[in-house]
């Protein structure tokens, strides 16, 4: 969203406006987005949105869908949702921080799409751009905004807005490998989650979603692993891509040797800035059966 | 593949010294000499410092990226320099 500056609510009709004309502008847009002329004359009358941001200090009873609270005592003079610091803030503004996932995210218009994934709230005070809490009012209830610091895993939360939830795979190490390819058993509970491949079989369980570990510098798992096979069979492993085979696109592992771990801790502070697929292999080709148990997973700074 | 480790457990696939040490995995199989070079390989028991103090050992080898592969080096990006001009001395500017 472009980067502008809002005043008044008298100002917001212009300027978004402003904003639909030059997303009108980008080529890369035209055909996905489509602007009737009902769309403008929606943006005008200010009824083609659909959220609304208040303030105040205690939060509000029921209230409409996306309806976003916040905390604050001081009076709300604009907003603005921007990945970037606005460029000309003025007292009171509100700038609502957007990535690409967020625990509130909503569809901000009533017709058409332009999803938008808010993350935190800041609000210009004095000279500052100061953190507040925010809420959003979605399905009949008020929200917290979640705030990801890396969490992969806590028990009973699969963090599933950022991590896609862990899910398990057949898979064998490469084409030569002796074991057959089969998902591992996956147990959840309230305290921990857990997968194990019985002798001979081999598999991953990993995140659906890759992770962004840009600024982290390690990956940490606390739980019990166990490897009754070769030292290589039972390993963290951090992906570039999902292969046919899990030696394929590795970027970095902490292979789980024989015998039993406690906790595993993986240096990613090399890594390329990016995103990536992380898990484990568990690769049971001997012996009894090999697992993976954790009651917590995070990226560490 | 056999690859030579340092004592901060960086890659080589050289060993003109032979200070370094010599291991074999085939997670380098196939990979460049930028890219095995790129890599850290902390062999199952040992123990290694990270600059922030973090101890990563036992349990199993840990290999891991310390650079970015593509990432130049520094130094020879200066000596290609050097060479090119004094090339373009001996040659009267024609380079």
């Amino acid at each position: 969203m472009a980067n502008y500056k809002l005043v008044n609510a008298d100002q917001l009709d212009t300027d978004l406006k402003a904003v639909a004309n030059k997303i009108r502008e980008k080529a890369d847009l035209k055909d996905v987005l489509q602007f009737p002329s009902e769309f403008i004359e929606g943006i005008e009358q200010c009824s083609s949105l659909n959220f609304s941001v208040v303030g105040g200090t205690v939060q509000p009873g029921e209230a409409s869908e996306n309806t976003i609270w916040v905390n604050t005592d001081k009076e709300i003079r604009g907003w603005v949702f921007s990945a970037a610091e606005p460029a000309s803030p003025v007292e009171g503004m509100v700038w609502i921080l957007v990535g690409d996932s967020s625990s509130v995210s909503f569809n901000a218009l009533n017709s058409n799409t332009i999803q938008v994934y808010p993350k935190s709230v800041k609000q210009y005070i004095g000279t500052q751009w100061l953190d507040k809490v925010a809420k959003s009012y979605q399905v009949g209830k008020w929200v917290d905004w979640f705030v990801w610091a890396g969490q992969l895993y806590d028990p009973g939360n699969e963090y599933k807005d950022i991590t896609g939830g862990w899910v398990a795979k057949g898979m064998k190490a490469n084409s030569s490998s002796e074991a057959s390819a089969a998902a591992p058993t996956v147990e959840r509970t309230d305290t921990y989650l857990s997968a194990s491949n019985a002798a001979g079989k081999s598999g991953i369980f990993y995140m659906e979603k890759t992770i962004n570990t840009t600024g982290y510098t390690s990956i940490v798992f606390e739980g019990t692993f166990v490897n009754k096979s070769y030292s290589q069979n039972l390993a963290l492993l951090v992906w570039s891509k999902i292969g046919t085979y899990y030696a394929d696109n590795v970027v970095a592992r902490k292979n789980l040797g024989e015998g039993t771990h406690e906790n595993v801790e993986l240096d990613i502070s090399g890594l390329t800035a990016g995103s990536y697929y992380i898990g484990f292999a568990i690769n049971a080709v001997t012996g009894n059966g090999s697992s993976v148990k954790f009651t917590k997973g995070n990226l560490k700074k | 593949m056999k690859v030579y480790i340092d004592s901060e457990f960086k890659c080589h696939t050289e060993n003109p010294n032979g200070n370094f040490r010599e291991v074999d995995n085939e997670f380098f199989d196939g990979k460049s000499q930028a890219s095995i070079e790129s890599y850290r390989f902390v062999p199952s028991g040992e123990q290694w410092i990270r600059d922030d103090g973090t101890v990563f050992n036992g349990g199993g080898d840990m290999i891991t990226p310390w650079k970015d592969p593509e990432e130049v080096d520094e130094d020879v990006l200066k000596r290609l320099e050097d060479a090119e001009n004094a090339l373009s001395i001996l040659l009267g500017g024609n380079v």
